[in-house]
């Protein structure tokens, strides 16, 4: 079994004590910056990687073999804290495709150190399997902070706090050693969501700073509106969230219709779907670029051209709220 | 947006706004009171048209006549006319300062004497009314001109004849228009005249605040309007209290001005529907949230200033209603109070129209509410003094009539605008709908419930608008939205009306009941059946609307009200039968009462009425409500009898006797119906209501004298060749009962007949009872009612065993014992065995003729069920 194998050595620094220094630090500490960084990875795959709503649900490679699936398991086990057997594949697929896209929809792109394992020795030594294995065993390693692409290397940049801990202000890494996902064009590419998640962080003021002042000094602030400014913050945030729709229940009743409500969710799902679609051909990509021939598929859920037709559907007339939030359930 | 600035500049650019549109609002009225004012210029000229162009046309003439010569005219005065000239001129200021002097002088009387007392408000409309101010400017536009004139002359020796000939003529203008204005003058000493004005500042105001008016959407504007409204309406409540005040100002001047009050809402209401919901043309009130169920923002700035919840301002939509009203439920409060009952007739009859437009614009909740006001004034507290005068009387039951004709007239507003309500046309147009335009909202013609669904739709389309660029929710959910609220609210109206109904004609009536006014409360019952038969034969377009509505209906997610139509019937079938069981009770007072053809006959509609649901009661196997009306019907008829042979002593014998017998064929009929009901229901209480009275009737009768007197009657009457009218609504009984009986089932019956080869086959009703089936005869055509009429089955099942040993001849023509022993013979032959009725028990044997079965056994057909 190769979960014994040991951890490889990587090129950047994993974690940085201070606080990585991204562009959008302090989004997730804003409300609807968390809320919807959240919606996003708890949304994109069924959560543990196990639904009940969805009874030909699957996570599999196009291949039967078996160490193949322990071996890309292993690749991309991210998350440390859990521990895996073979058989959690689906687990650990749907949870480094729910993580990276928490960092997709907190910072627009993340970028994993490759890590290749000599230490899979011991799978290839193996007679029985060595003969059907392809690819190389590798390891996934998110690499935190500020990242640049320089020429043919990517440059994991030291927050400036931490700078007198090491010797180096930056540290460079050969791209084909770099394994980088952006927010898809889809979705509107990688500016233009961070422009969306720094409006999401804009319109979560509950009140402008001087009305507070103005609150907690008994100092009226007649030409204030509240009315007005939370009718503004509500569009900007729904204007701001177009592509990636909202999830059922973010939008107030106040201000929207139902139907608007539920077509917003199915806009959201529509954008999960283009999501893990987008993350599925991208991790495809690197088996490829790893030398595997099997792919990776997820069977049973709803893609977005099936979220299409259903939101065409319910524009006409032709299916009910309950049906169609049935139909996109998992 | 989070810098003040933003919202400073925000604040300039709204106010620097708001100056503007004042302006403009100021050059408009300024504008308007130019118009104003050149109508009533113009009318006061049209009134001394006539007279003016007769002095014209002297004056043309004369001009003419000198034109053709010199053209003196234009010529200055001769010098030696000078003097007289400038005494002309002269002559003219001083009759105008006369004029203004009395003008002034007049006003001064009626403002120091009457209008001193008065609320400034009042005062001030004396001062703004708007014909003597025109016609003092025009006064002093002459004084100025003739001044002018007299100076040049004076000044310069300008003099030109045609001076004269115009101040003239102007001249004439202003003494015509002084004996008009003096006239006028006197219709101020009833300040009720102003109301005219104030009504006329709320129709202007109430314009103004729709979405046609200037600046409708502007928040100052909205709340401008109010105020003057407001101010218009506390001139109103003034000028009602100085009616109060004055005596001579306390009848009919006052019930002007609550005529002129009721008809100001009718223009209001309608008006409504353009004005937006959130507009503060409406009165606003604090609605306090709950914290569990605000919204978010809300909660989040309560929480991080740690205050509690703003209340949200929710707006009073019957503010001016209600306003109005109250002037006149105070007005009839002091009425009540002093007894001007005139004055209480003339405020309800003109309350119809205004309860009309309540139910066309679909404000039932505010008539019932309005409704329940009126009654808690009082209206007919001792009202029907025992020894009160009869004019008094009459008058107090006509009020009490017009207060029972308004839920009808609010009924009838309401179904009036289903009936114009077109549910495609409606989609139609909101499928048009531009939802950038606020105003369209409006222009839908929507009823006015439902515009804040669409206001609801318009905020909401608006930012999906805002946030997509275009309406993302699709025309068939908008438009289900806007049915929802259709339907809710016809919800909502029928269960006002209901209630209405119940609170309003039973609560009221045995109030009356209760306080001994009989005469009241059988005309506020008869009311309410009216009112009650209205809704039951509307109830249909209701229906139609609504199973139009529900086919709009796709998402079945959406609450959407429900209907029990069966249910519905039913409720208002139990108030009825509760406001028929009341009037029935009267029927003993109302027979002591004196008749008189002054008043209406309320003794002869309650029998009537009485015996009418007494047969429908049978047809619908009512057992209780039966009970309930038989005893008072059977007492009302006995004591009708007695006033009608009272009235009819001086006629004819034979007449008087056909007259005063009616009664009395309807009560025999009616109880054999009550036989035949009770075999038809299988249900012997039926029949057992009419026999325990019958018995009463009869058990202090020891030589059966009632009786004979009876048969003798009936048996002369029911076989005289006439046809009255109440045999003719006797025939409708007959028309209804076979109608029901030929519904039954029917059985072949075959015939023997007498060993011919080919066997005959008939046919028999399948029913358990013998009667029932011995009715209907053996084929459908052979239906029996023709032939043997209720009146006979009661006559030889009850009568006639009343006086055992005796042969009473009630002039029969049919022998019912021997038709049902037939009956069963021929069952018995074609080998046919019914099942046993439920009414055949020992206990529950049928009285039968002793002409008959003198022995008779288990088989005998006295027992007439097998």
């Amino acid at each position: 079994m190769i979960h014994n194998a040991s951890t490889p050595k990587r090129k950047t620094i994993g974690y940085f004590p201070s606080g990585a220094d991204y562009p959008n630090a302090n989004v997730y500490q804003t409300t609807y910056g968390h809320r919807f960084v959240n919606d996003v990875r708890l949304h994109v795959m069924p959560i543990g990687g196990k639904t009940s709503e969805r009874e030909n649900f699957a996570i599999t490679l196009t291949t039967s073999e078996i160490m193949h699936y322990e071996i890309i398991s292993e690749g991309f086990h991210t998350t440390r804290h859990v521990r895996h057997h073979g058989k959690d594949f689906e687990r650990i697929i749907s949870e480094f495709i729910a993580d990276s896209s928490m960092h997709l929809a907190l910072h627009g792109r993340v970028f994993y150190e490759i890590t290749r394992e000599d230490q899979r020795s011991e799978v290839n030594k193996n007679p029985v399997e060595s003969n059907t294995v392809q690819g190389e065993a590798f390891r996934l390693h998110l690499i935190p902070g500020r990242v640049k692409r320089k020429g043919s290397s990517y440059q994991q940049y030291v927050p400036s706090r931490e700078r007198s801990d090491y010797p180096f202000d930056y540290v460079s890494v050969p791209k084909d050693l770099v394994f980088e996902i952006e927010i898809p064009p889809s979705l509107g590419g990688c500016k233009e969501h961070q422009n969306m998640i720094s409006m999401l962080a804009i319109t979560s003021e509950t009140l402008p700073p001087f009305v507070h002042e103005g609150l907690h000094n008994n100092i009226s602030t007649t030409d204030f509106e509240t009315k007005d400014f939370i009718w503004t913050m509500e569009v900007e945030r729904a204007r701001a969230t177009v592509k990636w729709g909202t999830i059922l229940g973010l939008n107030s009743d106040e201000h929207t219709l139902e139907y608007f409500r539920v077509y917003r969710h199915l806009r959201f799902l529509r954008a999960m779907a283009l999501l893990r679609e987008y993350i599925v051909s991208q991790m495809n990509g690197l088996l490829v670029r790893l030398g595997f021939s099997c792919r990776i598929l997820i069977n049973g859920l709803p893609n977005s051209d099936e979220i299409d037709v259903y939101i065409n559907q319910l524009a006409r007339g032709e299916i009910g709220f309950d049906d169609v939030l049935n139909a996109v359930k998992y | 947006m989070f810098r003040r600035p933003y919202w400073r500049i925000r604040t300039l650019r709204r106010n620097l706004k708001f100056r503007l549109r004042r302006s403009g609002s100021r050059a408009r009225d300024i504008l308007e009171e130019v118009f104003t004012t050149a109508r009533i210029s113009w009318a006061l000229l049209r009134s001394v048209l006539r007279a003016s162009m007769f002095s014209l046309a002297i004056l043309g003439i004369t001009i003419g006549a000198q034109r053709f010569t010199t053209l003196p005219i234009l010529e200055p005065v001769a010098s030696n006319n000078q003097d007289a000239y400038d005494g002309f001129l002269i002559s003219v200021i001083t009759v105008i300062g006369i004029f203004l002097t009395l003008y002034l002088t007049s006003l001064n009387t009626l403002a120091g004497t009457l209008y001193v007392e008065l609320p400034r408000r009042i005062r001030n409309l004396l001062i703004e009314e708007k014909v003597g101010n025109v016609y003092i400017s025009f006064l002093i536009f002459l004084t100025i001109l003739s001044l002018l004139f007299l100076s040049a002359g004076t000044l310069d020796n300008f003099r030109p004849k045609i001076v004269i000939i115009i101040v003239a003529f102007l001249s004439c203008v202003a003494v015509l228009v002084f004996t008009q204005l003096a006239r006028r003058t006197f219709t101020f000493f009833d300040p009720t005249s102003l109301a005219l004005i104030l009504i006329g500042e709320l129709n202007k105001w109430s314009a103004r605040a729709t979405v046609t008016g200037y600046f409708w959407h502007d928040v100052s504007f909205q709340d401008f309007y109010r105020r003057q409204a407001v101010s218009a309406v506390s001139g109103l409540v003034a000028i009602s209290n100085i009616c109060d005040e004055k005596q001579y100002l306390r009848q009919e001047a006052l019930a002007n001005l609550l005529g002129r009050i009721s008809f100001s809402v009718l223009f209001y209401l309608p008006r409504k529907r353009q004005i937006p919901n959130d507009s503060r043309w409406y009165e606003l009130s604090p609605h306090y949230q709950r914290w569990y169920m605000a919204d978010h923002s809300t909660i989040a700035i309560a929480t991080g200033t740690r205050t509690g919840l703003k209340p949200k301002m929710k707006p009073d939509h019957e503010w001016l209603e209600k306003a109005l009203m109250a002037i006149e439920i105070e007005a009839i409060r002091k009425c009540v109070a002093d007894g001007r009952s005139h004055v209480i007739y003339r405020i309800l009859t003109d309350l119809s129209r205004p309860f009309e437009i309540f139910g066309h614009e679909w404000e039932v909740e505010y008539g019932s509410h309005l409704l329940a006001e009126l009654s808690s004034t009082n209206l007919f507290a001792k009202a029907e003094p025992s020894n009160g005068i009869q004019e008094e009387r009459k008058v107090h039951l006509a009020s009490l009539n017009a207060l029972g004709l308004l839920p009808i007239t609010l009924l009838l507003g309401f179904i009036s605008s289903l009936s114009s309500l077109n549910l495609k046309e409606l989609s139609q147009k909101l499928s048009k709908v531009n939802w950038k335009s606020r105003e369209n909202m409006y222009q839908l013609g929507f009823p006015t419930p439902a515009i804040s669904a669409l206001e609801y739709l318009f905020f909401r389309v608006g930012f999906e608008i805002e946030a997509e660029n275009h309406v993302v929710s699709p025309c068939w959910y908008l438009r289900q939205f806007a049915f929802q609220a259709i339907a809710k609210s016809l919800r909502n109206q029928l269960d006002a009306l209901l209630s209405l109904g119940r609170h309003f004609y039973l609560v009221q009536t045995h109030a009356l009941v209760e306080d001994k006014q009989i005469l009241m409360a059988v005309e506020l019952s008869a009311r309410g059946l009216e009112f009650y038969d209205k809704v039951r034969h509307h109830l249909p377009i209701l229906q139609d609307l609504v199973i139009q509505l529900d086919e709009t209906r796709f998402l079945k997610t959406l609450p959407w009200p429900q209907w029990d139509w069966e249910k519905e019937l039913d409720n208002i079938r139990d108030i009825e039968k509760t406001l028929i069981g009341v009037y029935a009770k009267c029927i003993p007072a109302l027979a002591a009462l004196p008749s008189s053809t002054d008043t209406p006959d309320y003794f002869g509609q309650a029998v009537h009425l009485a015996g009418e649901e007494f047969f429908g009661a049978l047809l619908k196997n009512e057992v209780d409500f039966a009970s309930d009306i038989f005893a008072p019907y059977f007492f009302g008829v006995l004591s009708t009898v007695d006033s009608l042979r009272e009235e009819t002593s001086g006629w004819h014998t034979m007449d008087a006797l056909l007259i005063s017998s009616e009664p009395l064929l309807d009560l025999i009929e009616l109880s054999g119906y009550a036989y035949i009901f009770a075999e038809y229901h299988q249900e012997t209480q039926l029949r057992k209501i009419v026999e325990d009275i019958w018995d009463k009737y009869v058990a202090d009768d020891e030589d059966f004298a009632r009786l004979e007197w009876l048969a003798a009657i009936v048996s002369y009457t029911r076989n005289f060749p006439v046809i009255t009218p109440r045999s003719l609504l006797r025939t409708t009984w007959i028309q209804t009962a076979s109608h029901l009986f030929q519904q039954l089932p029917r059985a072949p019956l075959p015939i023997d007949f007498g060993g011919t080869a080919l066997p005959g086959y008939s046919t028999v009703t399948d029913h358990p009872s013998l009667l029932v089936r011995t009715i209907c005869g053996d084929s459908d055509a052979d239906f029996m009612f023709g032939i043997l009429d209720p009146m006979d089955v009661f006559i030889e099942l009850c009568l006639k065993a009343k006086v055992p040993g005796r042969k009473l001849d009630f002039g029969s023509r049919v022998n019912l014992s021997e038709d049902m022993q037939r009956q069963q013979e021929r069952e018995k032959e074609g080998g046919i065995v019914f099942s046993r009725s439920k009414t055949d028990s020992d206990e529950h044997d049928l009285p039968t003729s002793d002409t008959n079965y003198e022995n008779g056994n288990s088989d005998d057909p006295q027992r007439f069920n097998t």
